[in-house]
């Protein structure tokens, strides 16, 4: 009797590894069908759309003023000058005496361009 | 008699090229409420033959934004020297710019014609958004922008 127990409890152990390893087993199949064409298509077309950019003034009629490359690839924001993009052209935070910018009416007399005459600054009102 | 005529020519040798040479020209630019801020303007002139002739006035004073004014950057290479002198503040959505300058006779009824460019952050870029011949008898007349100008006008 005791020789009939070992026995069956011996049967039994070998019965529920195999089961337990076929299941493990059954994993990598799974994922191995995953990997098939079928769901590939399903999976692309359930792939939600990205709007890569939000600019929907670009390459149109006209560039817009921060997001447009410049002729030399180059764009504002990557110019590495723009902390002072928030201010007003008449703070002089970034404007008066900047590098670059020109100066001022006032400051300096007009160009010799032929189209003044010499001398006379032009008078600006703005309401 | 002869040195009433003397003196006569004289003083009108002195005072014609005077009068020839300049005259007081006041451009009057409104701005439509298109909204955002403060729009850049180049005021530009270029002769018969759409050569660059010279700039008369920069509204924005942050050069790196000029290449945003796109036919005045392409004429004149972005060189902030053409608006040395002549550059003063952006102007705002709705408002008006008056600027009064003495302008070379020359320029007028001799195919000139007065360009601006306007841009505004974050807006479109409008290029040559005013071109206007300079002549007599378009003085007084305004002249419709596409964008950011309601209307330009000059006058003597």
């Amino acid at each position: 009797m005791k020789q009939a127990i070992t026995l069956l409890i011996a049967g039994s152990a070998i019965s529920l590894a195999g089961a337990a390893f076929a299941g493990a087993a059954a994993a990598p199949a799974h994922a191995f069908v995953f990997e098939g064409p079928t769901m590939d298509t399903a999976t692309a077309t359930r792939a939600p759309l990205w709007r890569v950019s939000g600019d929907d003034d670009e390459g149109e009629d006209g560039e817009g003023w921060f997001f447009s490359k410049s002729a030399g690839g180059e764009s504002d924001e990557e110019g590495g000058d723009d902390n002072c993009d928030d201010d007003d052209d008449e703070d002089g935070g970034c404007t008066a005496g900047a590098a670059g910018n020109a100066a001022p009416a006032g400051t300096v007399a007009p160009p010799r361009n032929g189209l003044f005459t010499n001398g006379t600054a032009p008078q600006v009102k703005t309401n | 008699m002869k040195p009433l005529h003397a003196a006569l020519a004289l003083t009108t040798a002195i005072i014609a090229p005077g009068l020839a040479a300049a005259r007081p020209v006041t451009l009057t630019t409104n701005l439509a409420p298109y909204g955002g801020r403060g729009a850049y303007l180049a005021f530009y002139v270029t002769d018969a033959s759409g050569a660059y002739a010279g700039s008369l006035w920069m509204a924005g004073g942050k050069s790196k934004y000029y290449r945003h004014l796109s036919d005045w950057a392409r004429l004149t290479g972005g060189d902030v020297a053409q608006v040395d002198g002549i550059t003063g503040a952006s102007v705002g959505s709705g408002q008006s710019l008056d600027l009064t300058m003495d302008l070379a006779d020359a320029l007028f009824d001799a195919g000139y014609t007065l360009h601006i460019d306007a841009a505004a952050e974050d807006m479109r870029e409008s290029p040559n958004e005013i071109a206007v011949p300079l002549t007599t008898t378009g003085a007084g007349q305004p002249v419709q922008g596409r964008r950011y100008i309601a209307d330009f006008s000059y006058a003597f």
